[in-house]
């Protein structure tokens, strides 16, 4: 691999190392700043790039069409796309265990990047507690979660604002056919969601139905976090809750 | 340096068997360091354990460290940038740590605490280990035949191989298709994310088709493709290049021990032990000392105990006659030179005429023995 250049005599064929085919040392070889390629080594670099380029076409081919929610900071897909080398450090650092492992179903490039999942956790931005302000114009909740502070290339962004009307995770969505209000009619379930919400997005028309401010909602995933539907109290088998958040633009993960 | 041991070399008569005896690598010592070696790799395994079991954010190899600070696979952090053109700032101030870590401590991340040497051996047959010593065997055979010859390293000085252009392949079809590329079937990284999905497997019963492709991946590269490491790994080229600047923890002989100095046999332990094909001795071996992985193979197998990886090593005259590197130990210094100036002598036809302390083991023995 290296290049010799052959100050003495040159090799002799009782050299053993002549017999080895490859990664010896060639006599001519001249010992200038880099090394001259060999015919066989540009033969195996094309093949290498070539490689490489076909892996990422592969990629990009496989790509899968399902937009995945992703942690705070991670909503430039582009960005997280071109910047995620999935080291695992935000799923390991959420306090909450609200991002979990995207999946080889989930596409290629998706596989070991991390996704939300709001049924093992939420996310309160890593605000201390009480920092969560529900009127607009209140203490500033301006965050940078642990997630965030983890990623160490910059696929996170710092500077999500949770705050109505600034970034959203996703936006959550009414699911009516595993909603308990729509289902049995208002007032037989506990509405925990319209508790969970910390942001004022979720609340009662006058039927008694579930509504989502998409406005307020930032896709914190309290909501369906806390929804009884589809828990062990009431399972129909869909996987679905009665809220959901979706990711903006795609379809829920 | 014990006592023992040099009184035990220097009784050893060059004939037959007893110089045979004193060449062959020293048993006693021979697998402390692959044990430690191995221990470190367990340890990574541990903390990655602990990332799992914890909210600790801890991370993998490609990136593992505290809250903000945390270090980065350098390949990771080149192709992030590369990917998404992102200049982060802590991704440029862990490149450049990464840089004087590898300029101190040479490719030593191959050996201490990259686990696909393990995950190699898990599928070594003892035919395939064989054939690795007969590899091992015939480089350090031509090291010694180069020696012999009085011939000089003169690498070039930058070497360029097959992983290089992997490594360019990586990083041009990132910035194409946007995204790191390699990471998709970098080993490290599916090693660590293999051990994930089976921890999350039996945590949450999660099963996904990344439990058997990402194994596959890895079998496929370590087992079939089997000189991963020297000819493919883009990570091992980019070390490589930075440690073309690295001088510390190199492989040192010290002459006074030294089989081939001291006694003038055709020692060739240490370049048998060393799994990169290097040359500890003379630097003459099929691959350059740049590629040294500091993993005390030489060190270990030295009959003598005449190699040593010390921070700070008596300069190599590299362009002088002398092929014995600096001497470590109570020799460094004055003593050394002085020596490496009376060797000067033996570049020319194996002969070294000049050197006082050679005289004493008569030429006639010592080329018998290198002959060998």
């Amino acid at each position: 691999m290296g290049g010799f250049r052959i100050v003495g005599r040159s090799f002799d064929a009782a050299d053993p190392s002549a017999r080895d085919g490859d990664e010896r040392v060639v006599g001519k070889r001249a010992s200038g700043v880099f090394a001259r390629i060999s015919r066989r080594e540009a033969v195996t670099g094309g093949v290498a790039v070539a490689a490489m380029l076909a892996l990422g076409g592969a990629g990009v081919a496989f790509a899968g069409e399902r937009r995945l929610l992703r942690p705070p900071g991670g909503q430039d897909e582009g960005r997280l796309w071109g910047a995620c080398i999935k080291c695992d450090r935000c799923r390991s650092a959420c306090p909450h265990g609200a991002i979990d492992v995207a999946h080889l179903e989930d596409g290629i490039v998706n596989a070991r990047t991390p996704k939300m999942n709001f049924r093992k956790g939420f996310c309160d931005f890593c605000l201390p507690d009480g920092a969560l302000v529900t009127e607009e114009g209140g203490e500033a909740a301006r965050s940078d979660p642990l997630c965030v502070r983890a990623c160490p290339t910059g696929a996170l962004v710092f500077g999500f604002d949770c705050l109505p009307g600034g970034d959203k995770i996703g936006v959550a969505r009414v699911d009516v056919s595993e909603c308990l209000l729509y289902r049995s009619g208002s007032g037989r379930c506990s509405k925990q969601c319209v508790e969970a919400c910390a942001f004022g997005a979720l609340s009662l028309g006058e039927d008694g139905r579930l509504m989502v401010d998409e406005e307020r909602c930032n896709g914190c995933g309290a909501c369906e976090w806390s929804c009884p539907s589809s828990s062990y109290a009431s399972y129909t088998g869909s996987g679905r809750r009665g809220i959901n958040v979706e990711a903006q633009g795609g379809e829920s993960s | 340096m014990s006592d023992a041991n040099d009184q035990k070399a220097g009784g050893a008569p060059f004939e037959g068997n007893e110089r045979d005896r004193a060449c062959s690598p020293h048993q006693g010592r021979r697998f402390r360091s692959a044990t430690v070696r191995g221990l470190v790799a367990a340890a990574v395994f541990a903390v990655v354990a602990v990332g799992l079991a914890l909210p600790t954010g801890t991370g993998t190899l490609s990136s593992m460290g505290w809250d903000a600070i945390a270090a980065v696979c350098p390949l990771g952090a080149l192709e992030s940038l590369f990917g998404a053109w992102a200049f982060v700032p802590r991704a440029l101030i862990a490149l450049a740590a990464i840089v004087l870590i590898v300029v101190i401590a040479g490719k030593a991340f191959c050996s201490w605490v990259c686990p696909i040497p393990h995950v190699q051996s898990l599928f070594k047959t003892k035919r395939r280990a064989r054939e690795e010593a007969v590899e091992r065997n015939v480089a350090a055979d031509a090291a010694l035949g180069r020696w012999r010859r009085g011939e000089k390293p003169a690498r070039p000085k930058v070497a360029v191989d097959s992983r290089h252009a992997v490594l360019g392949g990586a990083l041009l079809s990132t910035a194409v298709f946007g995204f790191p590329v390699f990471c998709l079937v970098c080993p490290v990284g599916l090693t660590f994310a293999a051990f994930i999905l089976l921890w999350r497997f039996v945590q949450f019963n999660e099963p996904t088709w990344g439990l058997l492709a990402f194994p596959a991946i890895i079998v496929l590269e370590v087992a079939v493709l089997r000189k991963w490491c020297g000819r493919i790994c883009p990570l091992g080229a980019l070390l490589s290049l930075v440690s073309t600047f690295n001088r510390r923890f190199r492989p040192t002989v010290d002459s006074k021990a030294c089989l081939r100095d001291a006694e003038g046999v055709g020692c060739k332990a240490c370049a048998q032990a060393c799994p990169e094909l290097i040359d500890p001795y003379a630097d003459l071996g099929n691959r350059p000392m740049t590629e040294c992985v500091k993993c005390r193979s030489c060190a270990d197998a030295c009959p003598t105990r005449a190699i040593t990886l010390p921070f700070r090593a008596a300069r190599r005259a590299e362009t002088g006659g002398s092929l014995a590197s600096g001497a470590s130990g109570e020799s460094f210094g004055r003593a050394g030179e002085r020596r490496d100036e009376a060797h000067n002598g033996r570049s020319t036809g194996g002969v070294r005429s000049g050197c006082s302390e050679c005289a004493e083991t008569g030429d006639e023995s010592r080329s018998g023995a290198i002959d060998k």
